[in-house]
C-alpha cells in the first residue's frame, strides 16, 4: 500500500522523529491497538504528508514543543490528523483490535436487515404539504 | 490536425451530456461527444481494494484527485468546497445517488416568496422528462411520499438500517416528515445493472454497478445507437464564424495535441463550473468577454447549496457503514417557505449513514469528538458505528457576486487557465442554516443520542454547482432561452445546470438530468428552425 520509497520522503530524519512521536501523542499504543508512530502504520502518514511538504515543515520548524499543537499550528494539525487516520484506521492489527472486517467492502459487501415499513404509518396518514403551484408556466 | 465535420458536438460526458446525447440520438445526426477524463474500469474502483477509504485517486476534490485529466479549481475563497469528478459519467461517478426531484415551487421562487427569480419553465414542463430519467437510471424508493409529488415506477426501496430506523423513530417523536429517500440504485436487476449489494461508500464509485452512474446508464446505450464518445479530449475553447455562430471547437487530446473539430451545432454539458469556465475561456474578436457573454452573466450567480453538518452519537451498533452512504432517509419537514422561521425558502433534511473507521476518525477528530492522547482508543469505540449524521441541503439563493472566473496564475496540465469561484454564504442562508443545524440536533436527541456535535458548516464540500449560465426570456438577464439556447450565439446550447434559476433544497442530478432530456426534446421539435429568431 505504500508506494513512496524512503529516499523520496521529503522529510529530514529529525523531521520524521518528530512527527513520529507527535503520531503516537495523538494515537499512543494500548493492547491489542499499535500507537499511530509504529513503523509500518507511520509509514503511510509520511506518505500522506509528502503532499503537504511546505506546511509540515514550516511548522515543525517553528515549533518548541509538539504540544498543544491543536491550538497553536490548528492548519497543520487538520492535515496531520487526517493523514494519521488514513494511515491507522486501515491496518489490520487496528482493524482486528476493533472487531471490524479486514476485507476490502467487495465483492461480499453487507446484508442490512429488512425494514418493517409500518415505521412509515404516522407519515402516511398525513396529507400531501408540498405546495402545489406552478404545474404550467404562469400557473400559480 | 482537422477532423470530419459532425452535426452535433457535446462537451462533457456526464450527467447531462449523457441524457443529452442519448435523447438526440432519435435525430440519427452524426454526434460527438468530447470527454477530457477516461472511462472507469469497475476493478478500479477502490471498494475493490484494502484501502478503499484512502484513495487520493478517486477523492472528490479535483485539487487533491491531481488526475491529468482534472482541472484544479481555486477555491480559497470560498466556505463550501466543490467536488466532482472528470471522466465518463461526470459526476456520477462519485455521487451518492441521492435523487430527489426538485418540487413545483422551486420554479416559481419570486412569485411566491419575492426572492431569487422565476424559471422560465414549470415543474409540469419537466415533469415527462423527469420520468424519462427516471426510466433510464432506475429510481429506488416508496410511492405516496406527502412531501413531493406523486410519481410512479419505483423499484423496491432501499433499507433503511439500524440507523436509519433509529433517526426515523426520532422523526416519529417530533412528528415530522420523513420518507426514504429515493435513491439513483438498483435494488433488484435493472437494465442490465447487478443489485446494490450494500457496499456503503458509493461515493468512491460503485464496483458493484448498481448505481446509476451514466457511464452504464446512458452511455451504453447512447453509444449502441450510434454516438461517437472520445475521450482524453479537452476542449480549449469553442471557435466561432464571422457570423457570430459556433463552428466547433480546438481541444488537446491525450498526447497533448491541439486538434480541431467542426461541427453545426456546440452543446456544453461541463457542469456549472466547467461550463462557464470553457465560455470564459473561449474568446474572440467577436465575444472578448467570452462566448455567449452579453449579459455579464456568464459565471455569475454560482449556487453551491449552503450545508448544515450535524452529526449525533448514540449508545447502541447502527451497522451505519453498511448501506449506501448517502441514501437513508430523508425529511420534507422544512422545505416549503415559512417566513416566521426568519427565512425564506428551505432545505431537505437528509440522513448520512455512518461511515468507515477513517472517515469517521478523520470527522470525529474534525468536529472534536474523538480526542488526541490517552482517551482515543476508548472515544472511538464510543462513536465508531454508533454516529448518525444530517446534512441539510438549504436553498441558496443567486446572488451576482458568487460567480466562477479565469484563474489568474492556475492552470491544467495542458495549461488552459483554471476555474476560480468566489462564494459567500447570503444573509438568508445563514439564517437558514442556524435553523437547520437547530433542527437536526433536536431530531438526533429525540432518537436518543447521548451526544450531538456543534453543527459544521464552513469547509463542508458540494457537488452541487448550479446557476453559472442562467436561462431566462430576457437576453440582458440570462444567458440561455427558455430551452437552453444561448441568446447571443444561435447554435450554442448548454444542457447542464448551469442554466439553473435557482438553486432548490435538494441534491441536483435528477433535475438536470431532465432539464437536458427537456433542452434536447425542444431541440428535436425544432430542427427545421433551430437557429431562427
Ligand atoms: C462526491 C459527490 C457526491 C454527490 N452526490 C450527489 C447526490 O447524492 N445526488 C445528486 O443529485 N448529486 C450528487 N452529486 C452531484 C452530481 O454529481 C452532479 O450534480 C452532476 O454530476 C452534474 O452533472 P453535469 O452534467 O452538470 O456535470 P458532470 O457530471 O460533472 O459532467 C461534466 C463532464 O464534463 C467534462 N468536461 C468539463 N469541461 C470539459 C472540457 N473543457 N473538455 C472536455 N470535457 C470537459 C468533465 O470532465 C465531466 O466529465 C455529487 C457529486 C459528487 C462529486
Amino acid at each position: 500500500m505504500v508506494t513512496l520509497i524512503s529516499s523520496e520522503i521529503p522529510f529530514s530524519p529529525d523531521q520524521r522523529q518528530r512527527l513520529q512521536e507527535l503520531s503516537d501523542l495523538m494515537i499512543p499504543a494500548s493492547e491489542p491497538m499499535p500507537g499511530a508512530g509504529d513503523s509500518e502504520i507511520f509509514a503511510g502518514t509520511l506518505e500522506t504528508l509528502a503532499r503537504h511538504q511546505e506546511l509540515v515543515v514550516q511548522t515543525l520548524d517553528r515549533l518548541e514543543s509538539l504540544e498543544d499543537i491543536q491550538s497553536v499550528a490548528p492548519d497543520f494539525a487538520q492535515v496531520f490528523q487526517t493523514a494519521v487516520a488514513t494511515s491507522y484506521y486501515r491496518d489490520d492489527r487496528v482493524l482486528e483490535g476493533l472487531g471490524l472486517p479486514v476485507r476490502a467492502p467487495y465483492p461480499e459487501g453487507h446484508e442490512v436487515d429488512k425494514t418493517d415499513w409500518s415505521l412509515l404509518d404516522p407519515v402516511r396518514k398525513r396529507e400531501p404539504f408540498y405546495r402545489n403551484v406552478g404545474w404550467d408556466t404562469g400557473d400559480d | 490536425m482537422t477532423n470530419d465535420i459532425v452535426d452535433v458536438l457535446i462537451i462533457g460526458a456526464g450527467a447531462s451530456g449523457a441524457a443529452m446525447a442519448w435523447s438526440l440520438t432519435d435525430t440519427r445526426m452524426k454526434i460527438l461527444c468530447l470527454e477530457q477524463g477516461d472511462w472507469v474500469k469497475p476493478t478500479d474502483y477502490p471498494t475493490n481494494g484494502r484501502d478503499w477509504e484512502s484513495r487520493p485517486d478517486f477523492a472528490g476534490s479535483p485539487n487533491v484527485r491531481c488526475r491529468p485529466e482534472d482541472y484544479p479549481i481555486n477555491d480559497a475563497n470560498s466556505p463550501i468546497k466543490p467536488v466532482n469528478f472528470n471522466g465518463v459519467g461526470g459526476g456520477t461517478v462519485l455521487y451518492m445517488a441521492h435523487f430527489p426531484r426538485f418540487h413545483p415551487s422551486d420554479f416559481r421562487t419570486k412569485t411566491l416568496d419575492g426572492v431569487g427569480e422565476d424559471w422560465p419553465l414549470s415543474y409540469g414542463d419537466l415533469e415527462p422528462f423527469f420520468a424519462e430519467n427516471d426510466r433510464m437510471m432506475g429510481v429506488a424508493g416508496i410511492p405516496g411520499d406527502p412531501g413531493v409529488p406523486a410519481k410512479e415506477g419505483l423499484l423496491p426501496p432501499v433499507p433503511l438500517g439500524v440507523l436509519g430506523e433509529t433517526v426515523a423513530n426520532g422523526f416519529n417523536q417530533l412528528d415530522w416528515h420523513w420518507w426514504p429517500s429515493e435513491s439513483a440504485i438498483a435494488t433488484e436487476a435493472f437494465r442490465g445493472r447487478d443489485k446494490c449489494l450494500n457496499l456503503g461508500p458509493c461515493a468512491t464509485g460503485c464496483a458493484q454497478g448498481a448505481k446509476a452512474s451514466t457511464d452504464i446508464t446512458y452511455w451504453p446505450e447512447a453509444i449502441r445507437r450510434g454516438v461517437e464518445l472520445r475521450t482524453r479530449c479537452r476542449v480549449r475553447e469553442i471557435t466561432v464564424r464571422a457570423d457570430g455562430f459556433a463552428d466547433g471547437v480546438i481541444y488537446v487530446d491525450a498526447d497533448g495535441i491541439a486538434q480541431r473539430q467542426k461541427a453545426e451545432v456546440v452543446i456544453v454539458a461541463g457542469n456549472a463550473i466547467g461550463t462557464p469556465r470553457l465560455l470564459l475561456n473561449s474568446t474572440s474578436n467577436l465575444f472578448p468577454d467570452g462566448l455567449a457573454n452579453s449579459s455579464g452573466l456568464v459565471g455569475r450567480n454560482l449556487m453551491l447549496h449552503a450545508m448544515a453538518l450535524t452529526q449525533g452519537v448514540f449508545d447502541k451498533p447502527l451497522k451505519g457503514y453498511q448501506g449506501p452512504i448517502g441514501c437513508s432517509l430523508w425529511s420534507k419537514e422544512f422545505y416549503e417557505t415559512d417566513l416566521r422561521r426568519g427565512f425564506a425558502r428551505g432545505y431537505t433534511m437528509e440522513i448520512l449513514r455512518g461511515s468507515g473507521p477513517v472517515a469517521a476518525a478523520q470527522m470525529g477528530m474534525a468536529t472534536g469528538v474523538l480526542p488526541w492522547g490517552e482517551g482515543h482508543h476508548e472515544a472511538f469505540r464510543q462513536m465508531f458505528d454508533r454516529t448518525a449524521a444530517i446534512c441539510a441541503v438549504c436553498e441558496d439563493l443567486p446572488e451576482e457576486h458568487n460567480r466562477v472566473t479565469l484563474d489568474p496564475e492556475l492552470t491544467d496540465s495542458d495549461g488552459i487557465p483554471a476555474a476560480r469561484i468566489d462564494y459567500q454564504l447570503g444573509d438568508n442562508s445563514q439564517k437558514m442554516l442556524r435553523h437547520a443545524g437547530e433542527r437536526c440536533t433536536e431530531v438526533l436527541n429525540a432518537a436518543g443520542a447521548v451526544f450531538v456535535a456543534p453543527t459544521i458548516t464552513s469547509g463542508v464540500v458540494s457537488g452541487h454547482a448550479m446557476g453559472t449560465t442562467r436561462m431566462g426570456r430576457d437576453a440582458s438577464s440570462s444567458v440561455v432561452n427558455e430551452w437552453g439556447r444561448s441568446h447571443d450565439v444561435k447554435n450554442l446550447f448548454i444542457a447542464d445546470s448551469s442554466m439553473f434559476v435557482t438553486s432548490g433544497g435538494v441534491n441536483p442530478t435528477s433535475t438536470l438530468q431532465a432539464l437536458s432530456l427537456y433542452v434536447a426534446d425542444n431541440i428535436k421539435a425544432r430542427l427545421a428552425n433551430l437557429f431562427d429568431d
